[in-house]
């Protein structure tokens, strides 16, 4: 592992616990440098979230990890060990989810849940607990600190809320911070104040950041590297520019090509370019590439055989057919 | 020329405990047979009000609503029977919008037994001939709703929407839920059957970028009233509204090259 690893996940697989065909992820490994972000992408249903959620020691009820090693700053995360993992999360990993109403207590004010988070982890007193949220509050860019910190979580919009979930989420200093599609249910606007915030935290903080997003315009305007996944397997990591401008598996060629784009519109055309077809579910046994039955380039070994992770120039990918030249300019 | 639709000073509150809610305010606008209108504006703003108005679902305070230069403001709900089928809509989820109890065949089957269009054995070929229209395979008709991706019901949502030969269709978020290829898939369809079909669309969505991609002409809405319209490329290209300009500058591009904030400078080419 190199030094500058914060986070290494190493062929992590999942599967339903009492479906053991239903196997969610069929070997993902990614490594998350200090201070930097990784986006993952990838059609609805890949694992994005799942993978995310076994980093934090959070699977659902049902799912298993059926292999793989998930290693933490140098060590092995614990897990299984609820009590080890809450202090972690609380300490070094802190999350952002879609929905910030999930992580808010609708019972107190969000000044007390903030608080909260600090006191459980640091020894101070509550008076300067609360200076500190309203110092975080301001950072995060919430309007009017010293009163907003007694509100409610339901007087406050969609984006404010979401505000204070990364102010909860920044308040021990995490050396991570996990965000699970933070902007998606925002305007345009917010979403820019969010993701301008969230890169202003890194560049103070050094928080590393996994950004789990649709969005391939704000995979391009924050990310350092992505990991394109599909139906439970990574199929491509490089680094950014590397990615948009020289994709290599026919997926991630197909979904850039798929993505609205300002100009793209041609007189007489379809107004989006389509990937055919669907993807494969998590029981479907495919002997070979999963997105075989939907590749432009796919031959008889792809139906036959796994495509494993190969190196073509800076870019990962696992796909038996793809070459270098082959990438559009 | 008139227009299929063709709106003047609609209003439209709500009484709420917060008091008063004028969520539409003095809108006008126009769609013309044939073409995209896309409605775009940040949450909250007025749109789906305004969409319920249009589909006699919600009573505007004042204006007019005119569908081919008849009047629907005030009609009875007998009046205005005849004219239901001329405007349909596709919502945002799918799912909730979809009874889970029924199979797709009844389900894109129920526009025409409420209006009693044709024999038992012409709607069931009709049905069939819908779910082939838009990409579904006829030997899932008898299946439930909870067995499809969400795109595929979204596919049962615009059959459903077909059914009744509508001139417009009302699409209130239709892709936002759906993946980047999915809802490739969806709008390249919306397009086909345009295209096909003869339909007007008003399409109320998020994302920009879409819009440029899609729509003929746009309208943008701030706070219950429309601000700025005109041809979609056009507005891209050259905003007017200080809104606008926000809205567009606050889009991220997916060009790697294009920095955060500078969405304008990527519509204009
Ligand atoms: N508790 C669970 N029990 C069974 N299957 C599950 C459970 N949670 C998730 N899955 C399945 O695991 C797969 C991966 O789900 P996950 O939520 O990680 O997808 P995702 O990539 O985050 O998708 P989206 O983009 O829609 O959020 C899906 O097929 C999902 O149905
Ligand atoms: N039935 C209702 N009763 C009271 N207020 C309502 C009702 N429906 C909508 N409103 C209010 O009217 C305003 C406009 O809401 P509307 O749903 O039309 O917005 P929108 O533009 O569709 O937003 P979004 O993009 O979030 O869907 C909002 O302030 C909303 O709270
Ligand atoms: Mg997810
Ligand atoms: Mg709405």
């Amino acid at each position: 592992m190199a030094k500058d690893t914060l986070l290494s996940v190493e062929d992590l697989h999942l599967s339903v616990s009492h479906m053991p065909e239903a196997r969610i992820l069929r070997g993902v490994s990614f490594d998350v440098t200090r201070g930097k972000t990784l986006a993952i992408v990838g059609e609805s249903g890949c694992g994005k979230s799942v993978t995310s959620l076994a980093v934090m020691g959070l699977l659902p009820e049902g799912l298993t990890k059926t292999a793989g090693h998930i290693r933490f700053d140098g060590t092995d995360l614990p897990v299984t060990d609820n009590e080890a993992m809450r202090k972690i999360r609380g300490d070094r990993i802190g999350m952002v989810f879609q929905e910030p109403m999930a992580a808010l207590n609708p019972v107190y004010t969000i000044g007390n849940q903030v608080a909260e988070v600090i006191l459980e982890h640091e020894n101070i007193s509550r008076a300067e607990a609360r200076e500190r949220v309203i110092a975080l509050m301001r950072e995060v860019g919430l309007p009017d600190p010293d009163h907003i910190v007694d509100e409610y979580p339901h007087r406050l919009s969609g984006g404010q809320r979401q505000r204070v979930v990364i102010a909860m989420a920044l308040a021990c200093n995490p050396d991570l911070l996990i965000a699970d599609e933070p902007t998606t249910a925002l305007d345009v606007t917010v979403q820019a104040q969010i993701m301008r915030l969230l890169k202003g935290a890194q560049a103070e903080l050094g928080v590393a950041i996994v950004l789990i997003t649709h969005n391939l315009g704000l995979v391009a305007q924050v990310a350092d590297r992505v990991a394109v996944m599909y139906a439970g397997r990574k199929v491509e990591e490089a680094e950014t520019r590397r990615l948009f401008s020289a994709p290599l598996h026919p997926y991630t060629r197909g979904l850039l090509a798929a993505t609205p784009r300002p100009g793209r519109r041609q007189e007489g055309e379809l107004p989006l370019s389509e990937i055919p077809g669907m993807v494969p579910s998590i029981t479907e046994d495919l002997r070979g590439c999963r997105f075989a039955p939907r590749c432009p380039l796919a031959s008889d070994i792809c139906h036959r055989v796994i495509p494993e992770p190969r190196m073509i120039g800076a870019t990962s990918v696992a796909c038996h057919n793809t070459t270098e030249t082959e990438a559009p300019a | 020329m008139t227009a299929l639709l063709s709106i003047r000073e609609l209003h439209c509150s709500f009484d709420t405990t917060r008091g008063k809610v004028h969520a539409v305010r003095g809108v006008s606008l126009e769609v013309n047979a044939g073409e995209t209108l896309a409605l775009v504006g940040e949450s909250g703003c007025g749109k789906t009000t305004l969409a319920r108005c249009i589909l006699g679902l919600q009573r505007p305070d004042s204006g007019h609503i005119l569908l081919d230069g008849q009047e629907m403001v005030g009609l009875s709900r007998r009046a205005m029977r005849p004219f239901r089928p001329d405007v349909q809509c596709v919502f945002q989820d799918p799912f909730s919008s979809l009874n889970p109890r029924k199979r797709i065949s009844a389900l894109i089957r129920e526009p025409l037994d409420v209006h009693g269009v044709g024999t038992p054995e012409e709607r069931k070929r009709r049905v069939l001939d819908l779910m082939e229209r838009v990409g579904l395979r006829p030997d899932w008709a008898e299946r439930f709703p909870h067995e499809f991706s969400g795109g595929q019901r979204q596919r049962i949502g615009i059959a459903r929407a077909l059914a009744l030969n509508p001139r417009l269709i009302i699409c209130d978020e239709p892709v936002s839920a759906l993946d980047v290829s999915v809802q490739a898939q969806i709008v390249n369809l919306l397009y086909t059957l345009q295209r096909d079909l003869g339909l007007s669309y008003l399409f109320i969505t998020h994302d920009l970028t879409l819009v440029e991609n899609f729509a003929d002409r746009v309208a943008m809405m701030y706070q219950g009233q429309i601000v700025e319209s005109g041809p979609a490329q056009e507005v891209w290209r050259n905003p007017q509204h200080e809104f606008t300009r926000t809205l567009i500058d606050a889009i991220p591009i997916p060009d790697p090259d294009v920095p955060m904030g500078s969405g304008r400078k990527a519509f204009a080419g």
